[in-house]
């Protein structure tokens, strides 16, 4: 008889001893640097980006190197605010929120496509709308249903929103008196593909890749009108890194992350997944106007 | 004409009527734009992506899961049998306290019910930040609230003869509480608390961990990306997951176990009670709470937000949970009586279990190829997703009671349909409404994570008031939610009291 | 006045259904061994709920050893035990764990915990057991398991487990055999055995052929005590009033 639940008892036991150590707070260790990162893609890729670019930081900084996985945009700012993520790979508007809420902390650095980053806005080829080129023509869409991304995402919700309100048209003015917002930007495309949504906006980027990699997704769109450039994704880090770690800490961290080189393959393989050639310098002030926009759009209060 | 006699049975098929305005409206939105998308959905379930790579991760992220899951079930059983005890009549009545104490807890217990696991994990963050630990206290919370209800709707059924002849030994207050509440904890437990643990792995599923990934948060990710094949890869492992640990649970009979193995186990569960207990408390008091400064914004926001929209959307909500509501109730038994067969069970079976393992949100962005957003089409996400949940229940019950009455109806010659429904149905019929009720309860949580693809409801009010961190209308929000499963409690119990 | 162990001083009681006792005063001495009579329905099973505590009476004192229900000790309670006319068993418990239910009153909490766990000592379970003829087979079978009159004898020995000073039995004949109902009605009346039985004893019952042993009868007719006189006193007259 016991011998059948021999499994059993092992199972708990080893349960309930895991589940103690588990319970061991995660950040007992202050000599760790913990990144972290909106999730914005695909598990596989984010894996690899933030484990490949901890082990390049790691191996240039001397000192243990952490990715913490989050499950959205909210957890990431929380995060970063409450300090249990010391680097964080943010968007225009969660950069700026998670500044905002957690004061000295530094803008790092950017990718070379973050300067002039662009949404564009998708219809549905039934509705027989050709391309715009000027942004007062999206009045167009009124009354049609319209989704965007997430509700989080600088490409996918606020710079959008924010064109369109320049072109005069109100969340108030799509049919049903509100916008969907379908989660993210493939879902987006799907959503429009499909019919559910008339039209949607979203990151240029993910739709250049789907045209290349996933045609058939994209057969019943029709690209309605990019919109101009503006600053996105950036790195953000924690104001104290230099008293935990060691003096010019934060230099050096900005340094290595700068001179990340597309010749090196090493490095080469991290840019490729991020998707860009370099990292480059930036500012709080560059994403200034995000925050405006933000408060106009009451994504910042 | 005969007036309709409101019964269990009859309720449970009335509900079906829900079915005419939703129709309506899917049917009028429908459109095909979507087909092939949804094609590649269905392949992709056959074909999920298999590489080394994805299978080590998968191991891994499955290992993290059903350590949160089994850890969470097993604190939210332990402390839901405590606080189902606490919140039954038969406590109050054994240790003379006054009832209004019992309303009290109640009412508390409603309120943490009628929050989403995630919304608590995302709450509890803003307070004690990333912690690995939230993501176990966070499914506790209204796990344990549930489970403390449905042990004391089954505590509250004891026979009150029985009450009285066990008070009458005379033995010290907790003796007779302890041996009164026993069976009827044992048997929830058996019928009830085994498939909770199937819960908890769906929903660590669905909430991803704080800090640690977790099985959700890949599934979320593949979701967002559209990666079907590597959705399905970890659909999949959830099921295989979800099916090895009720084998494991079921080979484990508390009544047939040895007299040394119960009390290890009793030793076993005791320290982990002490040990959970223990570490909430630490937690509670040792992590320093991060200033957390919006309850102040709070006390000087202007309540600009209860306007025309904010009850449009109220509304919107109330309708969507009555909408699931009704075709969480009506489906399986119908189902059932149409395709009451061995292939039709099976079938049955199948389907249910699908529909229980892929989570709402990816559900309702399938339905969305084939119509437009629109409240009946989150309804029939909703409902679809908790039918699939009652019907396994009332299909374990079925299956657990014995069929006399079956056999002598149809040794009567009523047809196998009708000896069904008379013979075995209408003997579940109470416990299944019952069971339902408290269904509605996760219908009003899960609202919070579905409104937003479908832009109805207070959910996406909720995820837009989260994601600009305006926490007074967070704050706002839920307590609409607490304050609909409140007036659903207290609907339910009126209905209730008028069928007995 | 010493030997007067349960006391009901003029007492009434109405329930939901408009069922009524009507002023009713009763003494019960130690060592008194009394039939209740009546037909189905004449009350006897409330003024049992009464005399035990469960009930209380809307009017009228009731008083175990001359002191108030209200001020008794769980100890005091513990000397009243009752077979009830429904048994009320715990289902889903085997029939020893029923029967040690009843020295919840004795034991401490851990024992009622061991008792579900089905861990605690059932040797005096099993010897109360025997002495209600009941076989060694049924011990551990769950209460949905056996027949009515397996699960009589479980009650009644749930009862005399408790070794009170009183014991309440409403109609705890039904469902046995002739000959078993003999062997309990000796045991409840002139115990031969070795265990304690109570040595107060209060019966109510239908069939007059069992009256041999008793030394009071009490008659009851709706909701009224109609006779209350020793056993040889009675006449066949008292019967007919009642029946």
């Amino acid at each position: 008889m016991n011998n059948k639940f021999f499994n059993f008892k092992k199972i708990l036991l080893t349960s309930a001893i895991f589940f103690s150590s588990l319970y061991l707070p995660l950040n007992a260790n202050s000599k760790v640097l913990r990144i972290g990162a909106i999730p914005d893609q695909n598990q596989e890729v984010l894996d690899k980006r933030f484990n490949l670019f901890s082990k390049e930081l790691s191996k240039s900084l001397d000192v243990k190197v952490k990715y913490i996985p989050v499950i959205n945009y909210v957890a990431a700012v929380t995060g970063f605010r409450t300090n249990d993520l010391d680097l964080v790979w943010f968007g225009g508007l969660s950069g700026v929120q998670a500044r905002l809420q957690t004061p000295n902390s530094i803008v790092i650095a950017q990718r070379d496509i973050d300067k002039e980053f662009k949404s564009i806005f998708i219809v549905n080829k039934k509705l027989k709308l050709g391309p715009i080129s000027n942004k007062n023509e999206l009045k167009k869409l009124k009354n049609l249903r319209f989704t965007f991304g997430s509700e989080n995402s600088t490409s996918g919700r606020l710079m959008p929103e924010y064109f369109l309100n320049d072109a005069g048209i109100k969340i108030k003015d799509f049919k049903g008196k509100k916008a969907g917002f379908s989660g993210s930007h493939d879902a987006t495309i799907a959503l429009v593909n499909g019919g559910a949504y008339d039209a949607g906006a979203l990151n240029k980027q993910v739709w250049e890749n789907n045209l290349k990699n996933n045609p058939k997704r994209t057969n019943n769109l029709n690209l309605f009108w990019i919109t101009p450039d503006y600053v996105d994704y950036h790195w953000v880090a924690q104001g104290n890194l230099d008293n935990r770690f060691r003096k010019g800490f934060t230099k050096e961290l900005k340094s290595t992350i700068l001179n990340l080189d597309i010749k090196n393959i090493e490095h080469k393989k991290i840019l490729d997944m991020f998707n860009a050639k370099k990292f480059i310098e930036a500012e709080s002030s560059d994403y200034k106007y995000i925050e405006e926009i933000a408060r106009k759009l009451k994504k910042i209060r | 004409m005969n007036k309709l006699k409101l019964n269990p049975s009859s309720i449970t098929f009335l509900a079906i009527l829900v079915c005419l305005p939703l129709a309506y409206e899917l049917f009028i939105n429908f459109h095909i734009g979507g087909i092939e998308l949804f094609k590649e959905f269905v392949i992709s379930a056959f074909n999920p992506k298999i590489n080394n790579e994805i299978i080590f991760t998968l191991v891994k992220r499955l290992n993290e899961t059903f350590l949160i899951a089994f850890s969470s079930w097993l604190i939210s059983i332990i402390f839901g049998i405590f606080f189902g005890i606490l919140s039954s009549e038969i406590f109050y009545k054994i240790l003379n306290l006054p009832i209004f104490l019992r309303s009290f807890l109640n009412l508390f217990l409603t309120f943490i019910r009628s929050i989403h696991e995630l919304i608590w994990g995302l709450i509890l963050m803003q307070i004690y930040g990333i912690n690995f630990s939230i993501g176990i206290i966070a499914i506790c919370l209204p796990f344990i609230a549930i489970n403390a209800k449905v042990f004391s709707e089954q505590i509250e059924n004891i026979n009150h003869k029985t009450i009285e002849s066990i008070k009458q030994i005379n033995g010290t207050k907790s003796s007779t509480l302890l041996t009164l509440v026993w069976a009827p904890i044992l048997k929830t437990y058996k019928n009830y608390g085994l498939y909770r643990l199937e819960c908890a792995i769906r929903s660590t599923a669905v909430l991803g961990l704080f800090g640690v990934g977790g099985i959700g948060t890949s599934i979320f990710l593949c979701f967002q990306t559209l990666n079907f094949r590597e959705l399905w890869t970890y659909l999949w492992g959830l099921a295989f997951l979800i099916i090895i640990s009720k084998e494991l649970l079921k080979k484990f009979n508390l009544s047939k176990t040895s007299e040394k193995f119960l009390t290890y186990f009793i030793i076993a569960l005791f320290c982990i009670s002490l040990f959970s207990l223990y570490f909430f408390v630490y937690f509670i008091f040792n992590k320093n709470a991060i200033p957390f400064n919006s309850i102040n914004n709070f006390l000087i926001s202007n309540f600009s937000l209860i306007s025309y929209d904010f009850l449009k959307l109220l509304l919107e909500t109330i309708v969507l949970c009555l909408l699931s509501t009704g075709i969480t109730i009506s489906f399986p038994p119908i189902c059932i009586l149409i395709f009451n067969n061995k292939i039709g069970i099976k079938i049955i079976r199948s389907i249910s279990f699908l529909f229980r393992l892929i989570p709402p949100p990816v559900l309702i962005l399938i339905l969305l190829m084939f119509n437009d957003p629109s409240i009946s089409l989150a309804a029939i996400t909703l409902g679809l997703h908790n039918a699939a949940i009652t019907s396994k229940l009332l299909l374990v019950n079925l299956h657990n009671q014995d069929n006399k009455q079956y056999i002598a109806m149809k040794s009567l010659g009523v047809s196998k349909r009708s000896s069904w429904l008379l013979g075995s149905f209408v003997k579940q019929a109470n416990s299944y409404l019952a069971y339902c009720a408290y269904r509605s309860d996760i219908i009003i949580r899960e609202t919070a994570i579905l409104g937003v693809i479908g832009s109805v409801g207070l959910g996406w009010q909720l995820q837009e008031s989260l994601s600009s961190f305006a926490w007074e209308e967070v704050i706002i929000i839920l307590f609409a939610y607490s304050s609909i499963a409140i007036i659903g409690e207290l609907i339910n119990g009126k209905i209730k009291s008028n069928l007995a | 006045m010493i030997n007067t162990l349960l006391e009901l001083k003029e007492v009434s009681y109405v329930n939901k259904n408009n069922f009524t006792l009507k002023n009713i005063s009763l003494k019960i001495k130690s060592g008194e061994k009394i039939a209740l009579l009546g037909k189905s329905g004449a009350g006897k099973t409330t003024l049992i709920s009464i005399l035990n505590g469960t009930i209380k009476p809307n009017k009228g004192k009731v008083k175990l050893f001359n002191t108030e229900f209200d001020k008794l000790n769980l100890y005091q309670k513990s000397k009243i035990s009752t077979i009830w006319q429904d048994l009320r068993l715990i289902e889903d418990l085997s029939a020893e764990q029923n029967v040690n239910c009843g020295l919840l009153g004795k034991r401490s909490f851990l024992f009622a915990f061991k008792n579900l766990l089905n861990i605690s000592s059932f040797k005096k379970a099993h010897q109360y057991m025997k002495v209600c003829n009941l076989q060694k087979s049924i011990f551990s079978k769950n209460i949905r398991k056996i027949s009515g009159g397996q699960k009589q004898r479980v009650a009644i020995a749930r009862s005399l487990i408790q070794e009170s000073d009183i014991l309440l039995a409403d109609e705890p004949f039904n469902n046995l055999d002739p000959k078993i109902t003999l062997n309990i009605k000796n045991l409840l009346l002139i115990n031969k055995n070795k265990i304690k039985v109570p040595n107060t004893t209060l019966v109510s019952l239908h069939r007059l052929d069992l009256l041999n042993d008793f030394n009071r009868i009490i008659g009851m007719k709706y909701g009224e005590i109609l006779f209350d006189l020793e056993k040889t006193k009675l006449k066949k007259s008292h019967l007919n009033m009642i029946y």
